[in-house]
Order: C-alpha cells, then structure tokens, then sequence
C-alpha cells in the first residue's frame, strides 16, 4: 500500500476494430483509463460496449479478425528498483516477450468456467500445464506448487480436486480453480472478466470474497469487468464506465456512486431495482436500447439515450474526455467549457 | 370447461368475471415432480432427481407471487408444471375459472387443456431462444389467435398491431424477423405473443434475467403496468432478490425442491425466518460502496437433489445447525400470521432482515 500512486497499467486511446462481413465493427473507439498498482479497477458497461475486447487488448489476445489499429496499452514491469515501461500493443501477440507476460505479469479469468477448462484434462493436468511454462521448476516442486495454489483458493481437499476432471466439480468450484490456475505464477495483474456472472448469488459471494482476500494477501492489481454495480460497489477502488466502445467516466468508487457526472452513468444508477426502494416506485428508464455496434449514431455516441441531450452540440460532435476533478474523467459535453462557450453552437 | 367461449369473436374479448371475484386464482398443492434417472443396458430405474418435492402455495388474484431460489432449485421446474409444460408426478393444481368453478390443470384431457391455456400464459427467461427466428413479429404474435380461431385476415392485423402497441413496440415492425429486435425488444414480443389471447394468469420465469441492466427496468415497468391495465396475475420465477423485492407482493424461497419459507415480500425482507432466508439476503451485492463490505458468507454448494442430505437440506450449510437438524425433516410451519418457514429453531433464532 505504499507506493499508491504508482501506475501499472496505462490504456490510451485505444482504437480495435473487427472486419467482419458485413463491414467493420468499430468495437473500441477511445478507451483510456489507468489503473494504479494495488488497486482494483472496475471496468462497468452493458454488453457490446467493449469490456471484453478492452480485456483482450491488454493480453495481446485479439481474436483474428479484429485490429488493434491506433492507441496503446502500456504494462509498466517491475525490476529490481525501478519501472520498465512495456508497450504491449507494439508487440507480436505470439512473441516469446508477449507469452512470458502473459501468466507470469497478467493473467486472466473468465466468464464461464465450463468452457474455459478443458473436459479432457484433470485440473491438475491444467494447472501444471501453466506452472510448468512460466516457472523454472521440477516434476515434485510443480506438483506441490499446483497443490498450494488450490488450497489458496479455499477449495477443500486440494489432493482430490487435483485428480478431479472438470465435470466432477460445481460452478464456484471451477472457478476457484481458475482463480488458483491464474495465480499460479503470482501475476502482478489479474484481469477478471465477468467472473462471477454465471454463477448463483451464495457462490457468487464467496468468489468475491475469495478475491478480496487474495487481492488483501498479495496487494495485486485487478481489473475488474462486470456489467453488475453491485458487484462493482464491493470490489473496487476506481471504475471506468464503458458505452458503445468508449470509456465515459473515470473516477473512484464513491464519486461513481454519489457524484457521478455522465448523464450515463447517472441513468444507469438510477435504473437498477435497489433492495432499499419504496416497492411502489417506479424503476426510472434509459430510453431505447444499447444500438447496434454496426450502427452507432453521430456525435456523441449516447445522445438518442440521453436525458440532457442538447440539440446542435451533441449529434454534431464527439465529446472529448476532459479533467472535471482530481482523478475524475469525463466524456461529455455538459463539462466541456470549450463545447459549450463555443458561439453558434446552440440554438 | 363447458364454459369456455368457443366462438371465434368472444374468445379474445375480456372475460366475464361472473363469480365472486374472491378466494385465490390458483392453488397448489402437494405438488412433486420427480425425473427418474436411468442407468445400465435396461435403463432401470436407480434413483429420481427430486426435483420439486411437495411444495404447496396459492396465488391471489391480482398479486404477484415469487417463487426465488438458486439453480436447481425447482423453481422453473414448479412454474412449467403448474401450466402444464411438464406433467408433474403428484399433486393438485387448482386454477379458478371466471365464474369460480376450480379446474384442476393436472388432470386435463389434452383437448381442455388447450382451452385452459388460454387463460394462463408463459414468458420464458431467454428471448433468443423463445421466438421462432424464421416467422415474422406478425406470425409470433398472431399464432395464439390463428391457431385458436380468434381472428384472422385484416382482424388479426389490426390485433397484432394493438398488441405490439401495447407492449410498447411500433406496428410497422410487424414483418420483421427476430433478429432484427434487441434482448429487450424480443422481451417485449414475448410479453405481446403472451397477451394475444387476454390470458387472467401469466408465468413468468426469469424474464429479466437476461437482459442489460437498463432495459430490465423497462420491462420490469412493464410487467407492472400490464398488471394493473389487464388485471393480471403473476407467478414470477426469479434469482434475483433486488428485482423479487421490486415486483412480487409475496413470495416462496426455494431449496432442493422444497418451499423453506414463505410469506409476504414486506415481511420477508424485514423478517426472515429462514437461515438460508438469511443468507440470500446478505449475498446480494449492495451498489453501495459506503457499506461494510465484509459480511457473513454462506459456505458450501446447493446439494445435488439426487441425494440431498439427510434431516433439514440446509444443515450442512446452516451456521445455526444442531444435532436435531441433521436428523429430523422440519416441517414448513405458520410461525407468524401468514409466515411458513422449514426450520426447527425459526422461532428462536433472531435472523438479520433489512430495514425496508
């Protein structure tokens, strides 16, 4: 908890577009938000808005139809002393560099542990396979290593878990040990993708408190990806807000919560059905429906939505992410002092 | 069922609500559905999976009722016996017809049943799977009136145009496909094909479930608004306790099959009785960072319904369990005025409710 302010991960203006047949798929268009070394950044957004592809960006994983074509990721490694300042993004995603980031620097968790664990394999099988490529160690070391890790996780009878084949274990149990496969090699950063989404909500409490204590125990650095705010509101320090390929808002997790600024953000609280509600009010609604990434409007991308909306500035032009406070980004208009001082701009 | 409208034009027009209007519009009761599983080349019967293990409630006419539970509870399970998607193995399900006459959905001879399924409608949870992508919103929509003789030509035209309006969704889409529609829009046809024939009862498993966080309260609103324009009554499956506590006037909260508590939303928020009550309560993530966000975690997983564990199903994970637990079934009791709970000790625990 020292070093507080020190960086470890930098997403600037990241620019990822898909070809597919049908044309191409702007998936990013401006995603920028830094994440600080021991912290736990919460990436919030509906589905289409590019969490995962942001996810992917940051592991070098881009599935093979889509490009990275402008901005960047930047890894800052720690050695010895200092920093060492790793583009990520200008590097071959099959490089020897990449693949030794990849585990032993980031690792990542999934959405749905069924597929992301092979039916094939025992666990033990799979978590070797990952300390034995990223760790200098024997057959015995490998094996107790594997061991460790799952009973880091809390899963009950690590022997027998490490015999088991996917199958033979529940939902939190497989995700436990894809939490214990990711770990494995003690990564300084560990993006989580909708880990716990699949799973029931006594499980889910559990997931969630096994990453608080892990991330307690070992002060790593976690993004955090979820479209759930509850979720966001136990688990993270800062959180970036996510629409249609850009990142909205940045700020911590008590502005996102109290202040917000984003007309997106703001909606997008109001909307959830809250336990502490009066039964009788009724839910406030975000007009329409996330558009189609094939069709996304003019100016600022969530203006048909927007309550604030205001005519001959927002369909006309992109709003820039600007500084409202300390720590505190947001892509608006309504803050944008040259937007709107600008003569001629409204009606 | 001799009095169910059979001619074309009152099919679809507003029931007459001939009888008292009092008393619940279904009951359920003793209701079990038990999946045999099969093993070997005879495919003997080793086992069943029980998947819902008498469970008995009633639903007032009006209200909305929930039924919530973590997967593999048998609560989807519950709602497709009680409109007949499953034959269940044992019990009674009772629904009350316009003019009070019970009708018991369990033992209907396929040709009444297709009758009775006008009055009482499903929305299922996944709305890419639930709409047929090759018809258009028109045939979607229109089967249930095609297919019951209510309409057809520029009638059904005119229909199906009303019922998308009402759910919110323009007419001119009426020759679109599926596709063409988001989650929440499907969702909206879902709710439009359900209310083509004027049902009294709708079963709603999971509707919101699957959708972005800002359309759920879109079709959330909805629901509600649908309720008070058509009178409707509601079953309504859920996981979700946030949305539970939103829409449903009383609810059941399942485990393995079995009701462990059930009572009105209000006191069962402020009052649980039942320490797995207890524990969905404090699992729900809170979208408020000011609160502790160190709480109580429920250890362990759902047992497998094949072979649940012995005495009270919840023991093994129950904080508050004692010898007796382990041994003896606890019976669902009324332990306050209206308020069932499966457990020895609810009336001497003090469980943690939320101030609503």
């Amino acid at each position: 908890m020292a070093d507080r302010a020190e960086t470890i991960l930098e997403v600037r203006n990241l620019h990822t577009h898909f070809h597919t047949e049908s044309g191409v798929v702007r998936a990013l268009e401006g995603v920028d938000f830094t994440l600080n070394r021991g912290q736990v950044l919460g990436v919030v957004g509906e589905s289409g808005c590019g969490k995962s592809v942001t996810a992917q960006c940051i592991m070098n994983m881009v599935p093979s139809r889509g490009r990275i074509v402008d901005g960047s990721v930047i890894y800052h490694q720690r050695n010895g002393q200092g920093t060492e300042a790793i583009e990520i993004t200008a590097l071959p995603p099959k490089s020897r560099e990449m693949r030794r980031i990849r585990g032993n620097e980031i690792a990542m968790i999934f959405q749905e542990p069924m597929t992301s664990l092979d039916p094939l394999y025992t666990v033990g099988n799979q978590l070797l396979e990952a300390i034995n490529l990223h760790q200098d160690v024997d057959r015995t070391e490998a094996r107790t290593l594997a061991i460790h890790s799952l009973d880091r996780v809390q899963l009950p009878e690590p022997e027998r878990v490490f015999a088991s084949y996917p199958h033979q274990l529940s939902g939190g149990q497989r995700q436990r040990v894809m939490i214990a496969i990711a770990l494995s090699c003690n990564p300084t950063l560990l993006i989580a993708d909708e880990p716990t989404t699949a799973l029931d909500v006594t499980t889910q409490a559990q997931i969630l408190s096994l990453m608080r204590d892990l991330q307690d125990e070992t002060h790593m650095s976690i993004i955090f990806i979820t479209h759930d705010l509850g979720v966001v509101a136990e688990m993270c320090d800062e959180v970036a807000v996510m629409y249609l390929g850009k990142v909205v808002e940045q700020t911590d997790i008590d502005t996102t919560f109290y202040s917000p600024r984003h007309p997106y953000t703001q909606a997008l609280l109001r909307s959830i059905p809250r336990l502490d509600d009066d039964q009788d009010r009724r839910l406030e609604v975000i007009a329409g429906s996330v558009p189609d990434p094939s069709s996304i409007p003019s100016g600022c991308r969530f203006h048909p939505r927007c309550p604030e909306f205001l005519t001959g500035v927002c369909e006309q032009r992109e709003p820039v992410l600007v500084q409202v406070d300390e720590g505190h980004q947001v892509r608006c208009h309504l803050y944008d002092e040259t937007a709107s001082s600008q003569p001629g701009t409204q009606p | 069922m001799a009095t169910t409208p059979t001619s074309p034009s009152d099919a679809a027009v507003d029931y007459v609500e001939s009888g008292s209007g009092q008393g619940p519009l279904l009951e359920v009761r003793n209701l079990k559905m038990h999946f045999p599983i099969r093993k070997g080349f005879l495919k003997r019967v080793v086992g069943h999976v029980k998947a819902v293990d008498d469970v008995s409630f009633s639903v007032e006419r009006g209200t909305v009722f929930g039924l919530v539970g973590e997967s593999g509870c048998g609560k989807s399970t519950t709602g497709r016996c009680v409109i007949r998607l499953l034959k269940a193995t044992a019990g009674e399900i009772v629904y009350t017809m316009p003019d009070d006459e019970p009708v018991h959905i369990e033992a209907l001879d396929p040709e009444s049943l297709r009758m009775m399924r006008r009055h009482i409608q499903i929305v299922f949870q996944d709305p890419y799977a639930s709409l047929n992508p090759r018809l258009t919103l028109k045939q979607i929509v229109g089967e249930p009136l095609v297919i019951n003789n209510v309409s057809q030509g520029q009638d059904l035209q005119d229909q199906v145009a009303e019922l998308l309006r009402r759910v919110g969704l323009s007419p001119e889409h009426m020759n679109r496909y599926p596709h063409a529609f988001s989650g929440g829009q499907r969702q909206r046809i879902s709710l439009a094909r359900a209310l083509a024939l004027n049902p009294r009862f709708i079963v709603a498993d999971e509707p919101v479930s699957a959708l972005d966080v800002s359309v759920q309260a879109q079709i959330l609103n909805l629901i509600k608004d649908l309720r008070e324009e058509f009178g409707l009554t509601y079953l309504f499956i859920a996981h979700n306790m946030s949305v539970i506590k939103h829409i449903c006037d009383s609810v059941a909260v399942m485990y393995v099959g079995q009701i462990v508590e059930m009572t009105t939303t209000r006191q069962l928020f402020r009052k649980p009785l039942h320490p797995y009550t207890e524990a969905l309560l404090e699992a729900i993530p809170v979208p408020d960072p000011r609160r502790d966000r160190h709480r109580i975690v429920l250890e362990g997983d759902v047992p497998n319904p094949a072979d649940p564990p012995s005495g009270c199903y919840f023991h093994p994970r129950c904080a508050y369990a004692q010898d007796v637990c382990r041994e003896e079934t606890p019976p669902l009791a009324e332990h306050a005025p209206g308020h069932l709970a499966r457990c020895h000790f609810a009336a001497e625990l003090e469980l943690k409710g939320m101030t609503i």
